[in-house]
């Protein structure tokens, strides 16, 4: 009996251990499909929205040289997110980390990755990744600084998807209200209380399409 | 015939119940040298600025030239130059500067050489780019006079024009009235304290006193009306004194001084009194009759009050 | 007449010393604030990034010439009115101190023409000082410190201006900006028009201007009902310019229209309505000084 018991014991342990076995590794495989380009430039186009900000439309530039050497160069003014424009998310795939298979989500695999690095900012990131087409569709980052930042990315662009870089991106975070002081505002038209923003968070979402990609 | 200088009917001018300016009417003939007299608070000011449309009458008519002032402001303000009380100026501005921007408003030339001209008549030849505020009384009189001939009008109101003058600044002044009458045909409405700066050259005139007139008339006429003041020299002047005392006109003994007498008689009376002392052996030097403009001027505003 | 009486009076106001004092405050300023900003700018804007500094990322140069022009536009406004209120509360009341008033309106000039052509001096020495800070302004400011996006604080918003979309919106600004001036300018020559030392014209306005400016600043619920009254709130019209509506299509050459037009209608009426009444005050007036 207790041979029944540890046979079935060990079979699941296997069969588990090949699961994670396959996070990890499709992770592996997305980043070095990630990594084939040497050097890549892309023009962005911004557009930021945010409950208490009016913000025209950007344009940038994003230069990436291998192995993790990335610029945004903007003729202007720029306003952009931390997390997510450089596909910044994607970058913990370059350091260690352990996978957790969470499973299939709208069929695609969903995995947790914890960085091994205590320093990273990030502090745990879930990815769904499209197998078919081994790109990342959305990856949901928990930062140290800029709290939870969700990613959804789109792959229009053949060439680019070749080398899993988004023609799309849309990124969600929360932010704190906006506080400026009166003595700096200048604002003394009165009915703040009125106008006081509600209490909490607000939700900003900024959009990146990326164009004329020129990858090397 | 040419219409009066200055025509005013049954001028008043009340503050609530204060009647500052009473019914007065008066006639300025065109080239006369109008003198326009009375004692402090009279209405002299009152009436000069309803004239100069810085205040507008209660009721009455006022006809410059004809026209009447309420409708052809204006047109009439242009044939008249005026100094209104004192005369005040842009201190921060030189005297030509002055004369400048106010000769602009009434049309005037302003060259140089016209501004020059001007300032050159009331003296003030070698001050013509100094500060106003360097002036003194006397100088800002003249600038005074100096702005009111600018623009060569027809009609030059004064306003105590010799205030402030030396004496021989106020002989200029009395001279140069005369020649804007006699050779300008300038008609000239002179307001005066200085009786006899308005003796010596008016020749009608008016007085008027607590809002009203009381006399208008020709100066030579109004001064041959009512007491003279009459100086007899004599060497017996205690008899004299006496025996004047001792007649009907004794009231009338003003003063008596070593060697002479002075009595107010009326110009009939004269005789009589010459006669009275010749009769009594009084030996008489000299009989002095002479109209003081000032003491009738005084003599009516005392009657009146 | 005039056009010979606006040029007398442009004469007299600037031939006094007190009229350059606007200028000569301006011209002395600005440069000292666009040269402050220029070093330490980076400071100023700290206050905005330091809130999104871990979520965003800022590129560009925001301490450029149209940041400092607004900087300076929207430091410098609540103190011009003093050096308007110099000149405009002593156009009328300075003659009957100066006794004057006998000296021009002894001329073949109507009263209302004189009111006029003095009304309107101030208006153009206005004009010119609010010229003036624009000039210094975005003159100095731009050739320094370059051109880019422009960053509008409000209490509860920020408004990112492309560099691009900016100039007209000064241009504007600064044309509201002339008007609130007027409209100041009005409001002395009116309290000039009534009494005959200039002190009061002067001391009246700025208290009235002080006084209403406290009062919207403070957040009470009666004073919510005054606050449209205050012309001094309208006054602030010109940042309208800088403001794009949430309903609007796109930002360039948004601005928030519907407020511009209120706030400018509101100042319109005081200055006729300011105006106006110096005549009627002028030509009842018996002139006694």
């Amino acid at each position: 009996m207790m041979r029944v018991v540890s046979l079935i014991a060990l079979t699941l342990f296997a069969a588990s251990a090949a699961h994670a076995r396959t996070a990890d590794a499709l992770l592996k495989e997305l980043r070095a499909k990630m990594t084939r380009a040497k050097s890549y430039t892309a023009q962005l186009a911004i557009k930021v929205d945010v409950p208490f900000m009016r913000v025209p439309d950007m344009t940038a530039t994003l230069k990436h040289t291998a192995p993790d050497k990335t610029t945004i160069d903007a003729p202007g003014f720029a306003m952009l997110p931390k997390e997510g424009v450089d596909l910044g998310a994607l970058k913990l795939l370059s350091k260690d980390f352990t996978a957790i298979d969470m499973g299939v989500e709208k069929s695609m695999r969903k995995i947790k990755v914890l960085p091994s690095d205590e320093s990273s900012d990030i502090v745990v990131a879930t990815i769904w990744v499209d197998t078919v087409a081994m790109v990342a569709r959305k990856v949901v980052s928990t930062t140290k600084k800029a709290g939870t930042v969700t990613i959804d990315l789109s792959y229009d662009d053949a060439k680019a998807r070749a080398y899993a870089l988004p023609s799309f991106t849309k990124i969600s975070m929360e932010m704190d209200p906006l506080k400026i002081p009166k003595s700096i505002s200048g604002d003394f038209d009165g009915n703040s209380r009125k106008q006081a923003a509600k209490p909490g968070p607000v939700k900003a979402v900024v959009e990146v399409r990326y164009s004329k990609y020129d990858i090397k | 015939m040419n219409p009066p200088a200055i025509a005013i009917r049954d001028l008043h001018k009340s503050y609530g119940s204060f009647n500052a300016v009473n019914g007065v009417s008066l006639t300025v003939e065109q080239g006369d040298i109008y003198g326009f007299l009375g004692p402090n608070g009279a209405g002299k000011s009152t009436t000069i600025r309803m004239l100069m449309t810085l205040i507008r009458p209660t009721s009455g008519s006022i006809k410059v030239f004809g026209m009447d002032l309420a409708t052809h402001r204006a047109h009439i303000l242009r044939r008249i130059g005026a100094i209104v009380e004192r005369p005040d100026f842009y201190n921060y501005l030189s005297a030509r500067k002055n004369l400048e921007l106010v000769g602009r408003l009434s049309g005037a030339d302003v060259s140089k050489a016209s501004v020059d001209r001007v300032l050159g008549i009331v003296g003030l030849g070698h001050r013509t780019d100094s500060k106003v505020k360097t002036f003194s009384h006397g100088m800002k009189q003249r600038l005074g006079i100096a702005q009111a001939l600018l623009h060569n009008p027809d009609l030059i109101v004064l306003d105590e024009p010799t205030t402030g003058l030396d004496p021989q600044g106020m002989v200029d002044i009395r001279d140069l009235i005369l020649e804007l009458s006699q050779d300008h045909r300038k008609t000239v409405f002179l307001s005066s304290h200085i009786l006899p700066e308005v003796e010596l050259t008016a020749n009608r005139m008016v007085i008027i006193n607590r809002g009203k007139a009381v006399i208008e008339g020709s100066v030579q006429d109004l001064l041959n009306n009512g007491r003279l003041k009459v100086t007899i020299e004599t060497s017996e002047v205690a008899r004299a004194q006496q025996i004047l005392r001792e007649s009907s006109v004794g009231n009338h003994l003003q003063s008596v001084t070593h060697g002479e007498l002075i009595i107010m008689l009326e110009r009939h009376e004269i005789a009589g009194v010459v006669q009275l002392l010749t009769s009594h052996n009084i030996p008489l030097s000299a009989v002095t009759p002479v109209r003081s403009l000032e003491e009738y001027f005084i003599s009516l505003t005392q009657e009146v009050v | 007449m005039m056009l010979t009486a606006y040029r007398v009076e442009m004469e007299k106001v600037f031939s006094k010393w007190r009229t350059y004092i606007g200028f000569i405050a301006l011209g002395a300023l600005v440069p000292i604030i666009v040269i402050a900003l220029g070093i330490e700018g980076q400071d100023y804007l700290n206050i905005i990034t330091q809130q999104f500094g871990s979520q965003f990322d800022f590129k560009g140069n925001l301490i450029n010439g149209y940041t400092v022009a607004f900087i300076i536009f929207a430091a410098l406004y609540v103190h011009v009115p003093f050096l308007i209120t110099l000149v405009a509360g002593e156009v009328l009341a300075g003659e009957a101190t100066s006794g004057t008033y006998r000296l021009i309106l002894t001329r073949p000039i109507s009263r209302a023409t004189m009111v006029t052509a003095k009304y309107l001096a101030v208006v153009t020495y206005t004009v010119l000082l609010v010229l003036f800070m624009a000039i210094m302004s975005l003159g100095l400011g731009i050739p320094i410190l370059g051109t880019d996006s422009l960053l509008v604080l409000r209490s509860e918003t920020i408004t990112i201006l492309a560099g691009n979309d900016l100039m007209w919106r000064f241009v504007l600004a600064y044309c509201f900006a002339a008007l609130s001036m007027i409209t100041v300018a009005s409001v002395a020559f009116l309290f000039s028009s009534l009494v005959e030392n200039a002190i009061g014209p002067i001391m009246t306005t700025m208290s009235i201007i002080i006084g209403m400016t406290i009062i919207s600043a403070i957040d009470v619920p009666i004073f919510d009902y005054l606050r449209p009254l205050f012309f001094t709130n309208h006054m602030n019209g010109w940042k309208f310019f800088f403001d794009v509506p949430a309903n609007s299509e796109g930002m360039t050459y948004a601005a928030d229209w519907t407020r511009v037009a209120i706030s400018g209608s509101v100042l319109l009426l005081h200055i006729v309505g300011c105006f106006v009444a110096a005549q009627i005050i002028i030509r009842r007036k018996d002139i006694l000084t």
